[in-house]
């Protein structure tokens, strides 16, 4: 029994992780920190028929999503830190 | 897409989740239908020009396997439909290769050079297309009755985990899956370990060690040292099982989250003593494939020593093609053709004398430099990459090595070797097809490692979107 709720706890977690940047992303009830970034984010792309049967719209989606998903600020920031702290490394 | 992108990670999966088991078990063909959208979703995301003709070769496969299982000309329907699965794999994977190859030799003679327009090679045609052939001889066999519900035979082809980089599904081991599939928590959370393991296998490993393989691989062969040489086959070695492993892990992972049970496809391949062993657990649903679809047709061993030893170079000719059109495939299987049958000749009581740790050590060296010629661009350089691996000339010359790794990097190699030679350790914390055998304790930690493994691959990722010091903004 204690199996089992461990193993729902450790579903919802996983659940949890990957639905909140999303929910993050659309809702920002967390204000976030700005990152210094020496260039425009991407934004949203226009769906349009022609970008999608080549594939431009899906390229403009990725970088959109790689530039505004949601804790981005925070999670670029530990990512920094743990490669300066730990591993002594800068990009 | 990609499993390891932040659109398929923070927005493709959790939703497709979310609405899958938003609908109740007992609708399983609503469920088929929802999985087989999602699964063209993904698949027009990452090749939207190839959708029509995944979508006309799974209805062209879907009538000829019935014609297979109601006529009595078995035969040609099935010469009909393997026939056009490989016409179509040939045209696009291996056409601008047979011309290019032509039109060197019709400059040699003297006459002007072929023209042709290169084809984009449609996303997982090699993967799809062998299990609609896996299907289709089934169907011949009788292994499998046909499946008459199209959504489910649409489905077993562009199930969307398994769609571009496998494992490759044989029809006959999934096909009651598509009728009732076992739906827990304990699979679904076997399904987030196996997921969460295979993220760090690509993301914190592969991706990690990778960068210092391509860079190695760049230096031209005169440029480059012994040591460099080693360091670059060594990294690539690790990234190509860890990647693909990786890719493998994450696909069995998301289809247990859904209640399909995918083959394995890798079992610890650097621990082998030979290389016989290392092809029982390297890409095993592709050897399962070829051995019960080429090499058992052609006669397996129940032909005389010769044509067993033919049937085996047929059979690696065939692997190293599959995985591109080139040379340097093609050499790759000719290489591990000739070792395995060199293997064969010498006695085995000559071979078992050898200590099980040289007998791993010298496998995996012989595995190693088979790579390089699977990494190089040419035969010419992968020639003269092994010249340099064994060039001791240049033994002493470390100087560039500090250059080409860092801390970050020779943490995750060590982590790499740990992972690859030491599969006691590993495979307690791996999932279990009889999850239940383990201690609390194991499961517990098992449950924790995936997730700060889930964590720490996101954040990695995420330095990957961040672009700090992008000129064109000044």
């Amino acid at each position: 029994m204690r199996r089992k709720v461990y193993q729902s706890a450790i579903v919802v977690l996983f659940l949890l992780i990957i639905l909140l940047p999303l929910l993050q992303q659309i809702t920002g009830i967390f204000p976030e920190p700005r990152l210094t970034e020496k260039r425009q984010l991407i934004p949203p792309p226009s769906l349009i028929l022609d970008s999608l049967r080549s594939g431009e719209f899906q390229n403009q989606f990725d970088r959109y999503m790689n530039d505004n998903y949601g804790f981005r600020s925070w999670i670029v920031m530990i990512n920094n830190q743990i490669d300066i702290g730990v591993f002594r490394v800068t990009r | 897409m990609s499993f390891s992108t932040i659109t398929f990670l923070f927005g493709f999966l959790g939703l497709f989740l979310a609405i899958y088991h938003a609908v109740p078990r007992r609708f399983i063909k609503t469920r088929n239908v929802f999985t087989l959208l999602a699964s063209y979703l993904f698949y027009l995301w990452g090749a939207p020009g190839f959708v029509p003709i995944l979508l006309l070769s799974t209805v062209a496969d879907y009538l000829l396997g019935l014609l297979i299982a109601t006529t009595k000309h078995k035969n040609l329907f099935l010469s009909i439909a393997v026939g056009q699965n490989l016409g179509l794999l040939v045209l696009f994977k291996y056409t601008g290769f047979l011309l290019g190859e032509i039109s060197k030799l019709f400059t040699v003679f003297g006459f002007d050079s072929l023209v042709w327009t290169q084809i984009a090679l449609p996303l997982g045609i090699s993967f799809f297309t062998f299990q609609k052939i896996s299907y289709l001889v089934d169907v011949y066999r009788g292994t499998s009755p046909p499946q008459r519900d199209f959504i489910a035979f649409a489905l077993y082809v562009a199930l969307f985990p398994k769609l571009v980089a496998g494992p490759i599904v044989q029809y006959h081991q999934i096909a009651d899956q598509f009728i009732a599939r076992e739906d827990t928590i304990r699979g679904f959370y076997e399904g987030v370990l196996r997921f969460c393991y295979g993220l760090g296998k690509k993301v914190l490993i592969a991706d990690t060690i990778g960068t210092i393989a391509d860079r190695v691989f760049q230096i031209p062969p005169a440029g480059l040292t012994m040591p460099v040489a080693w360091l670059g086959i060594l990294c690539y070695t690790f990234q190509i099982y860890f990647d693909f492993a990786g890719y493998s892990d994450m696909a069995i992972g998301v289809g247990r989250m859904i209640g399909f049970n995918f083959p394995e496809n890798f079992n610890f391949p650097y621990i082998s003593s030979s290389i016989q062993e290392f092809w029982r657990r390297w890409h095993m649903s592709l050897t399962g494939w070829l051995r019960n679809y080429l090499y058992i047709p052609l006669g397996g061993n129940r032909v005389s020593k010769v044509r067993n030893y033919f049937n085996l170079w047929i059979v690696f000719l065939f692997t190293g093609l599959w995985h591109g059109a080139n040379w340097t495939f093609l050499f790759w299987g000719i290489f591990h053709g000739s070792l395995l049958t060199i293997q064969r000749l010498v006695p085995s009581a000559l071979t078992g004398r050898i200590p099980k740790l040289f007998a791993i050590a010298g496998t995996f060296i012989l595995v190693l430099i088979g790579w390089v010629f699977f990494r190089s661009n040419t035969i010419s350089d992968a020639f003269a990459y092994i010249l340099t691996l064994g060039d001791f000339r240049t033994f002493f010359s470390t100087q560039d090595i500090p250059f080409l790794i860092n801390n970050k990097q020779w943490v995750f190699l060590g982590l790499a070797a740990v992972f690859s030679f030491c599969p006691y350790w590993t495979e307690r914390l791996k999932f279990n097809q009889k999850g239940n055998d383990t201690s609390h304790f194991i499961d517990y930690i098992r449950g924790f490692v995936a997730i700060i493994i889930l964590i720490y691959s996101i954040i990695v990722l995420s330095g990957a979107t961040y672009n700090p010091f992008i000129y064109q903004g000044f």
